[in-house]
């Protein structure tokens, strides 16, 4: 089973994001920032990262670095209101907020065939 | 002198008293005759003198009232301009004044248009066509130029009438309009006897009032100068506010979308996450319709968002000016070969790049390349040259169009200033690309002859547009 990692600020958000992947066939762990994100994977492995751009304390860009950083072979799909401006090379795709289930789970399944 | 005169015929009395009595007494005295005689002689000589002394004084007072007479003229005059608002209330007091200092049959004045030079009628009074078209004939065959630069009125003889009488022809005097610096006009006056004149007087007169008239007119003209700068003044003002709401709007539409994304993101996705599980069809129903307003209000959070991205496109990156210029290059291709344009690129290797914001200087070249098409509309070469002279970076937009006249240039970056018809320009393109470039720390200048075309330089300094902190 592959398994996701969900970053986001936002309580009802993870719960949702969860429930949609948990359904389909995901093992999904959330986790509500940034920080704890690092923690986590640092203790185990994560095949995709789902991260919100904008999160108090390190945001999402400063997240991906740092995941970058640790050199672990993980996709990584950014969850932002707007794509057009700043665009990051260390990113495997972006999903614009606010985005229909078909699309997130259609990203997912792009990222993790 | 009259008493003088009166002594003497005092004297001449007693002198004559003595020469009765000698006489009664029978005694001629030859000497008292003769001394009687001169005396005679000199008091009428005296009384000569005193009668042309009177004819004199008599004169001179005719021509203080005369002047007094003109005085009253010159004051009314400069009251009716003093109280007059508009050029047409000037000139027509003008010719009524002018009309008292010298009966004549018609009139004209003819006003240097301020923007285009050229004379235009701008009064007449009782001149038929045929009379209206000789006025013209005097601007178009430079007499009026010449009494111009004679700075005095000059009377013209009608030429057909002068074959007949040269003496007494038909004709005009044309009076010109000017005050110490500047031409305003001229004033032509129709008389049918030019020779009735006492030409200095009534001149000097006519140029006294015509120059009172050029003043005011030079005043009405720099008072609409005033206000027709002050309303644009107040509308760029306008614009500018304008501007800046558009922008506080922009960062407050941006704000209130990132936050609405967030509860929209929980909405759709627990309402789609709902229409998976539930069947029952009302439920279903009214789950679509929330779906789908929670998409209309995406759609709108969306386009908010691209409506003020102009706002919040600050971004400034270090970018190489070459790169932008070969992108707008690229997008006026089209338009390029439709009007025949050449293009010839001269990009000098090594500029260095510099920290711009691209979008904007986008902006500067499109707006330049659009000037330059519309300039060459029958087709012609544009050149763009690149290249660094430390510390500054050029970029050199040139055409061989029709050019920009000598007094527009000084205008051509004043907001809503445009010689194009308004469907072709908004006379805001060359004011925004100024802005831009001034923002960006540079500069940028024109240099134009008619007939030959324009060159725009752009100079940026790579000291300024290095430094941080442009947002």
């Amino acid at each position: 089973m592959k398994k996701i990692l969900l970053v986001d600020d936002e309580e009802s958000i993870r719960e949702v994001f969860a429930e949609i992947l948990t359904e389909e066939g995901y093992q999904v762990a959330t986790v509500e920032n940034g920080d704890e994100g690092l923690k986590l994977l640092a203790k185990e492995p994560f095949d995709l990262i789902l991260v919100d751009k904008k999160m108090p304390g390190i945001d999402g860009f400063d997240f991906v670095r740092q995941v970058r950083a640790m050199n672990r072979p993980v996709k990584i799909v950014l969850i932002t209101g707007s794509i057009s401006e700043n665009p990051l090379k260390e990113v495997d795709a972006y999903l614009a907020k606010p985005c229909e289930i078909d699309e997130l789970i259609s990203m997912v399944q792009k990222m993790l065939p | 002198m009259f008493r003088a005169l009166q002594s003497k015929k005092a004297q001449l009395f007693e002198r004559l008293q003595v020469l009765r009595q000698n006489a009664s007494a029978g005694k001629l005295d030859e000497r008292l005759f003769h001394q009687i005689e001169t005396e005679l002689e000199e008091v009428f000589n005296d009384a000569d003198q005193t009668l042309s002394n009177l004819n004199h004084e008599k004169a001179v007072s005719y021509d203080l009232k005369d002047s007094l007479n003109q005085l009253l003229v010159v004051q009314h005059l400069s009251e009716v301009i003093s109280r007059t608002k508009s050029v047409q209330e000037i000139l027509s007091g003008l010719c009524n004044i002018a009309q008292r200092v010298l009966p004549f049959s018609g009139a004209a004045v003819y006003l240097i248009d301020p923007k285009t030079r050229n004379y235009t009628l701008s009064f007449s009074l009782r001149l038929n066509d045929e009379q209206l078209a000789i006025t013209r004939r005097h601007i178009d065959e430079g007499i009026v130029d010449w009494v111009m630069s004679e700075k005095r009125a000059v009377a013209v003889p009608d030429l057909n009438e002068l074959k007949e009488d040269s003496g007494n022809a038909r004709g005009c005097i044309i009076v010109p309009l000017q005050t110490s610096e500047k031409k305003i006009g001229i004033l032509e006056i129709w008389r049918e006897k030019l020779q009735e004149l006492r030409a200095s007087t009534h001149f000097d007169m006519l140029e006294f009032l015509a120059r009172q008239a050029a003043i005011a007119v030079e005043n009405n003209q720099l008072y609409e100068e005033v206000r027709e700068a002050t309303e644009l003044f107040k509308k760029s003002q306008l614009q500018i506010i304008q501007a800046e709401k558009m922008a506080a709007m922009g960062v407050m539409a941006s704000g209130v979308a990132h936050e609405i994304n967030n509860p929209l993101q929980i909405i759709l996705a627990r309402v789609q996450l709902m229409l998976r599980k539930i069947h029952e069809a009302e439920a279903k129903a009214n789950l679509k319709l929330i779906e789908r307003e929670t998409l209309r209000i995406s759609e709108i959070v969306t386009s908010m968002l691209r409506y003020t991205k102009q706002q919040r496109q600050t971004n400034m990156q270090h970018v190489s000016l070459e790169a932008i210029v070969k992108d707008v290059l690229v997008l006026m291709q089209q338009k390029f070969s439709l009007h025949k344009i050449e293009v010839d690129t001269d990009f000098e290797p090594g500029v260095p790049q510099l920290l711009l914001n691209a979008g904007e200087i986008e902006q500067v070249f499109l707006n330049l390349f659009e000037n330059a098409t519309h300039a060459m509309k029958n087709g012609g070469r544009l050149k763009v040259r690149l290249y660094a002279r430390e510390p500054d970076v050029f970029a050199e937009v040139e055409d061989t169009g029709y050019g920009i006249a000598r007094e527009n240039i000084s205008q051509i970056f004043v907001p809503f200033f445009t010689t194009k018809s308004p469907q072709e320009g908004t006379g805001l393109g060359l004011f925004l690309c100024y802005g831009i470039i001034e923002r960006h720390g540079g500069r940028i200048h024109v240099e134009s002859t008619v007939g030959k075309g324009t060159k725009f330089v752009l100079r940026f300094s790579v000291h300024e547009t290095s430094g941080e902190g442009h947002s």
